[in-house]
């Protein structure tokens, strides 16, 4: 008589892979992000312009999508109207779209001269905007993607400081408790009583009101980890309290484990489940507070494109009722806010083995 | 004498509500011997152990009285520093189910990465399990 195959249980970890696959939105959401920040990483090659080139021949130029001719891809000239800011196009007068064209110049990975950009027709006369141009004759779909480079990587770094100095506070005054509980806990509270916007304006005027794009930046990250820290640390707090309890702390403590050595290689791990979820979903805070910065013209200042300064343009109703698709950043948030929390439902309910 | 425990008394809670969890426990252990503490549940054995290396809290529990004499010295007069290094060394303790002595997020196998960063024992037990 053969054996009947058993197989052998998941460990955890297979476990939640298994169940976060299962997840369609939590995947899709997750390779939406990864599509975005791959597109982030490589903005200067896969947008057809440079962010500040403009073209003072095409203020408020419509996108002028490319259509299908036989099997290529072609791109129509657009000519000027009468009347300001009109365009037509002109379906006669095609050119193809190719791959690794040569274009504006830019440096890839802020390193590298670069001149070849992933599609384009090549041809000055023949431009291709996909959403348009923007005041200035730039390029709005470069614009938004040389800003997801600022917009995507402040939500990542904004999380990683904010979340560590949390988890630690939190892991500190939940081991401890007393006095040192108490004062760590009052100034988190005090942190998360004051409005976050008017938190966020008055950290900001304690700057000088003209500072550089990468001091800007810097400044946004440091301002928003400041504000994010506090309610991790009570998450990671209340944690804390009842791991300490734990036989296995105990024992760490029976060995001889310094308070440090037993917050960071006991507690605070057993913590990560529940830190990770929660830092992918407050990663469209990070995001969004940015894009209000810059919208109030105290963050990333031009000629530097961000999602929130591209916005600001969106302040104008009559710009808004004749140039609708200067919103397409308000798309781009949206999307990927809009992933970030699929993937972080998908993940938190992957972790949570007791439900289905 | 390797332990000399005299007249050891705890006490849970303060003032009128305070319960004498051990009351006057005395015993030795020679090096060499072995002693087993029976006693029904709640008489304070777990506690009167755990005394040895000073693991229960002292927020809710207070040394009243009585000495622990380890090698000569006091435990309950000694700082953090030393008590730590006693522990695990010179005192070391197997819990009631010792599968919950084990942290759930190592594997069981990263004994010697986890034993390289811990300070350096003078005599160390037979056996550590590293998730600890």
């Amino acid at each position: 008589m053969s054996e009947p195959a058993t197989n052998a249980p998941l460990s955890p970890r297979q476990l939640f892979w298994k169940r976060l696959r299962a997840r369609r939105s939590a995947m899709a959401g997750g390779i939406i992000l990864a599509v975005l920040y791959l597109m982030a990483v490589l903005a200067g090659f896969v947008a057809p312009y440079h962010y500040e080139s403009d073209d003072r021949d095409r203020f408020f130029h419509p996108p002028i999508l490319p259509k299908f001719d036989g099997l290529r891809l072609v791109v129509p000239r657009w000519e000027q109207k009468e009347g300001q800011f009109k365009y037509a196009p002109i379906a006669s007068d095609t050119k193809p779209i190719r791959l690794f064209v040569q274009g504006d110049k830019y440096k890839l990975f802020a390193l590298i001269p670069c001149q070849t950009h992933l599609f384009g027709t090549g041809e000055k006369s023949h431009p291709i905007y996909l959403f348009g141009t923007d005041q200035y004759g730039r390029d709005v779909c470069s614009r938004i993607l040389y800003g997801s480079q600022i917009s995507l990587s402040i939500g990542l770094i904004g999380i990683t400081l904010s979340f560590s100095f949390g988890m630690l506070n939190g892991g500190i005054s939940g081991y401890f408790g007393g006095r040192i509980d108490t004062g760590i806990m009052r100034v988190c509270e005090l942190i998360m009583s004051i409005p976050s916007l008017y938190l966020i304006l008055a950290l900001r005027n304690t700057f000088p009101s003209n500072i550089s794009s990468t001091q800007a930046y810097a400044m946004i990250i440091v301002i928003l980890s400041f504000i994010g820290w506090a309610s991790m640390a009570r998450v990671v707090r209340g944690m804390a309290l009842s791991l300490r309890e734990r036989q296995f702390v105990l024992a760490a403590r029976a060995l001889g484990a310094t308070p440090w050595r037993i917050i960071t290689r006991h507690i605070l791990p057993s913590t990560f489940s529940y830190v990770i979820v929660a830092a992918t979903l407050s990663v469209p805070y990070y995001i969004l507070g940015e894009v209000v910065l810059s919208y109030l013209a105290v963050g990333i200042q031009e000629p530097q494109a961000s999602w929130g300064n591209m916005l600001t343009a969106a302040q104008n109703t009559e710009h808004l009722r004749n140039y609708p698709w200067l919103l397409a950043p308000g798309a781009a948030i949206f999307v990927t806010v809009l992933a970030f929390n699929f993937l972080g439902d998908g993940l938190r309910d992957a972790a949570d083995t007791k439900s289905t | 004498m390797l332990l000399d425990i005299r007249n050891l008394q705890l006490e849970f809670g303060t003032g009128r509500d305070a319960v004498r969890a051990v009351n006057g426990v005395s015993f030795t252990i020679a090096e060499g011997e072995t002693l087993c503490l029976v006693g029904e549940s709640g008489c304070g054995k777990s506690v009167s152990a755990l005394s040895i290396a000073r693991l229960v809290p002292t927020p809710p529990a207070r040394y009243v009285g009585g000495e622990i004499l380890l090698n000569g010295r006091d435990v309950l007069k000694m700082d953090q520093r030393e008590l730590r290094s006693i522990r695990g060394g010179v005192v070391s303790y197997v819990f009631q189910e010792p599968s919950a002595s084990l942290n759930p997020v190592f594997r069981v196998g990263t004994k010697s990465r986890n034993r390289s960063s811990s300070t350096a024992r003078s005599s160390p037990p037979t056996t550590k399990s590293s998730a600890c």
